[in-house]
């Protein structure tokens, strides 16, 4: 078994060791260490290898020194003591040495020093914002710019402009720790769901962001800017909001719960959008509230609210995407098809479609020609009164086109105005009726003109105001046009861009091509937009990619000081 | 072979287990790196209070093994929780790269003070010649003493003075004290070697008397040479604490601070 190996060398194992003493005989190293041993401080105790003992025999007065080295360190010596009763064999004094578990105490204790002291360094005066810094700001709250506004609005105190104990010494740092820990970082809120709190920090941020604290009337627990504002993520720009920061909440049917009882308690008032550019379909806040449970937007985002209540479009203005779009004789300008483009262009952002109007997009195709004769004279659009007066000075806007656009004089046109009205007074009947068949009729239906011996049920000629528009006609106020009403915007709880979708054609969202009815609402489903938002379409699915956190605060509702918390 | 399983397994049951309940806790408490903070820190004086048990040896606590096993695997299933508080990214910032540059070392060196506590005393007992290391330079100055009778004993029964020439000339310096450390610690056998070949070389110049001699001269160097692997070996096991210990109590005093500026800073943020 022990082939190969070296025999124990022969030592004497009863000695006992002190491994743990601070001191060790200087003598050690060269392998024979006093047997006394240095003091507890380090001091060299040599004197004798023992201290002689006087044994008397009995009836012996005098008695003689015996030797009293112990068996371990060689047993009683050969010479014995000295006849003055003092040990025979000197010890030579050492300088005691360090143990080495003492050594390695005394370097733990110069570590521990040099730590203490470089962490003193850092945390203490000018070092200190650097040294504690866990990652550089962002450019938004860094650079010349922020530097300005910030020595202009705090007068230039660097990290006290939001981390107001900052600059309160080491003592403050502890006192402020101590604080927070007792406060809004007491252990219960480490493992709490919801710990955030509107604090001390928020006042540094709303001191600049203002009217930023609002979110929702129902909101149950106030949030802090800092849950959804992490800073201290790196230069560049600050780091996008994350959709957990919204789902914390919007995926809690604890604190969903407690905002639909807000909701269904506090006044619908208080619950009003702040207003939002242009013509908007008014869709009515759900009772509720928005307290729909959501985790993500491809999984569990309600379906938009227009498409799931069926909100049909309540404008009155007749259009029908199909036949526009068929390609067919209707659907063609100047022998081209009519697309999508040709109507909706986007607005000076870039973001949402601008209104289509009637120049622009239809009067091409509908000239608003009342006499196939004079394909020139057209009626204006826009304005009943200015129809009815256009038409009411009939002579005047012949006579005056005769003269513009034939090169008629004066006497010409007088005679070209008069001959016109006649014929159009032949066709209609009179001028009650030409104004009604240019009103009410729609090309289908309508006041028939007497023209070309179209008699009872024949056709208009004119495509009335009616063929696009809501027009009524009562004797006393005579015709009325209902205005259009066309939605800039359908989803007024989110944003979106058409720019950033350029990519994409209007067909695979909008289903333009098979709907024929105004009513119909050409939106996207939530589907069709998570088929690319979603982790599978690859295409940004955050919350912030269509919502915005931030609301303006009813004035209704008190402005209630932050909760001043550590 | 199952008991010698269980610490790992318990050690990856628990690192799974942790890694698990971070995924889970992440995204419901905005507060977990807190969490995972004072776990750290708890860990970590956990770990440090094995040394303070080493010192209080007489208190009942467990054996010294069962506590240098916890402290092992325990101190691997701090990694993991320090790489989940750092969320698996290097840290910028001065104090906390220096404190994460703490931890790594204070690991780092751990692992390599429990590999040489497995290494060395398989090495130990391969080779033989168990000495406790205060006991060393006693057992060497034995040997030095004995070497030096042999010799100078050898020196009027050969009537020659070659052996004890060659022993003031190579020897000497090799039994006066601790020896080839830096071989002893890589491994290497190749001094041992060159002396025992030296004296080897030396025996044709000797007569049966020094001859006689040289054979347990050779002997002791043997012994002496596994005195030295026993120093340096012991010294080595001994010696990496003086990494592992003061870089921990230096860690601890960066974590401290860590924690005050963490809640000084952090109070009203997530």
């Amino acid at each position: 078994m022990n082939e190969g190996r070296a025999p124990t060398p022969d030592f004497d194992a009863s000695r006992y060791e002190r491994p743990n003493s601070k001191w060790v005989c200087g003598h050690s190293r060269e392998g024979c260490p006093c047997r006394v041993g240095p003091s507890p401080s380090g001091q060299c105790r040599a004197t004798t290898e023992c201290s002689p003992r006087l044994v008397l025999q009995p009836g012996e007065t005098k008695g003689t020194w015996a030797c009293t080295r112990p068996a371990a360190w060689g047993g009683p010596c050969k010479t014995g003591p000295l006849p003055d009763g003092r040990c025979c064999r000197e010890v030579a004094p050492c300088q005691p040495e360090r143990s080495l578990r003492a050594r390695r105490g005394l370097v733990t204790r110069a570590a521990l020093a040099s730590s203490v002291a470089a962490l003193l360094f850092g945390l203490s005066g000018g070092n200190r914002d650097s040294f504690v810094n866990p990652r550089p700001l962002s450019r938004s709250h860094s650079g010349v710019e922020f530097a300005r506004l910030e020595k202009g609005h705090a007068g230039g105190q660097g990290c006290t402009l939001c981390h107001t104990d900052s600059a309160t010494g080491l003592a403050g740092l502890a006192r402020s720790a101590a604080r927070a820990s007792r406060a809004s970082l007491r252990p219960a809120s480490l493992v709490s769901e919801h710990p955030k709190d509107l604090s001390r920090m928020d006042r540094s941020c709303l001191a600049c962001h203002q009217h930023k604290a609002f979110h929702q009337a129902d909101v149950a627990e106030a949030t802090s800017c800092s849950v959804c504002h992490r800073e201290h993520q790196g230069a560049g720009p600050m780091a996008a909001v994350a959709s957990a920061a919204c789902t914390n909440c919007h995926g809690d049917w604890r604190r969903m719960a407690a905002s639909r009882k807000l909701s269904e308690a506090l006044p619908a008032g208080l619950f009003a959008k702040a207003d939002t550019p242009g013509f908007v379909h008014a869709a009515p806040r759900p009772r509720w509230g928005y307290t729909d449970l959501i985790t993500s937007f491809a999984v569990d985002h309600p379906e938009f609210r227009v498409l799931r209540d069926k909100s049909p479009d309540l404008n009155t203005l007749k259009f029908n995407h199909r036949l526009h779009l068929s390609g067919g004789e209707v659907g063609t300008v100047g022998g081209h098809p009519l697309d999508c483009a040709y109507c909706h262009k986007a607005d000076a952002a870039k973001a949402y479609m601008a209104p289509v109007t009637f120049e622009a997009s239809c009067r091409a195709c509908h000239a608003l020609n009342f006499d196939p004769g004079n394909p020139a004279m057209t009626l204006p659009h826009g304005n009943v009164a200015f129809v009815r007066a256009y038409l009411r000075s009939l002579p005047l806007q012949y006579a005056d086109f005769a003269s513009r656009a034939l090169g008629m004089n004066a006497t010409q046109a007088a005679g070209f105005a008069r001959e016109q009205v006649r014929s159009l007074l032949r066709r209609d009947g009179s001028g009650e009726l030409l104004e009604r068949s240019v009103f009410l009729s729609n090309g289908k239906e309508g006041p028939t003109p007497e023209e070309a011996g179209l008699k009872g049920g024949a056709r208009s000629q004119v495509q009335g105001c009616a063929l696009c528009h809501e027009v009524s006609w009562t004797a006393s106020e005579g015709p009325k046009v209902t205005p259009p009403q066309t939605p800039e915007r359908w989803l007024t709880l989110a944003s979106f861009n058409h720019a950033a979708h350029s990519a994409t054609a209007c067909t695979e969202c909008h289903a333009a091509a098979a709907s024929d009815r105004t009513s119909d609402v050409l939106l996207p489903s939530q589907k069709t937009c998570a088929r690319c938002h979603s982790e599978k379409g690859g295409a940004r699915d955050s919350c912030t990619v269509c919502h915005t956190y931030h609301n303006e605060q009813p004035a209704a509702l008190a402005k209630e000081p932050l909760a001043s918390t550590p | 072979m199952l008991a010698r399983a269980a610490w790992p397994s318990a050690m990856l049951a628990a690192a799974a287990a942790c890694v698990g309940a971070f995924e889970l806790a992440e995204p419901r408490f905005p507060r977990i790196d807190f969490v995972t903070g004072w776990v750290l820190l708890f860990l970590a004086l956990f770990l440090t209070a094995y040394n303070l048990r080493k010192k209080v040896a007489v208190l009942p606590l467990l054996s010294a093994r069962i506590w240098l096993r916890v402290h092992s695997w325990v101190g691997l299933l701090a990694t993991v929780v320090f790489g989940l508080h750092l969320r698996w990214q290097i840290p910028r910032g001065p104090l906390e790269a220096i404190l994460a540059a703490l931890f790594a070392a204070v690991t780092l060196s751990g692992i390599a003070g429990w590999w040489l506590s497995i290494a060395i005393p398989r090495r130990l007992t391969g080779a033989g010649g168990e000495i406790p290391y205060e006991r060393i330079p006693v057992v060497m100055r034995g040997l030095r003493e004995r070497a030096e009778a042999l010799v100078v004993a050898a020196i009027p029964e050969s009537g020659a003075t070659t052996l004890a020439d060659f022993y003031s000339a190579r020897l000497s310096p090799f039994f006066s004290g601790p020896s080839n450390f830096a071989s002893h610690v890589l491994g290497s056998r190749r001094a041992l070697n060159g002396l025992l070949s030296e004296i080897g070389e030396l025996k044709r110049y000797l007569g049966p008397v020094e001859m006689s001699s040289s054979v347990e001269l050779a002997a002791l160097v043997r012994e002496k040479d596994t005195l030295d692997l026993h120093r340096a070996m012991q010294l080595t096991l001994k010696g990496w604490l003086f990494i592992h210990i003061p870089l921990t109590y230096g860690m601890l005093a960066f974590a401290a601070a860590h924690v005050v500026v963490v809640y000084a800073f952090s109070g009203g943020a997530r």
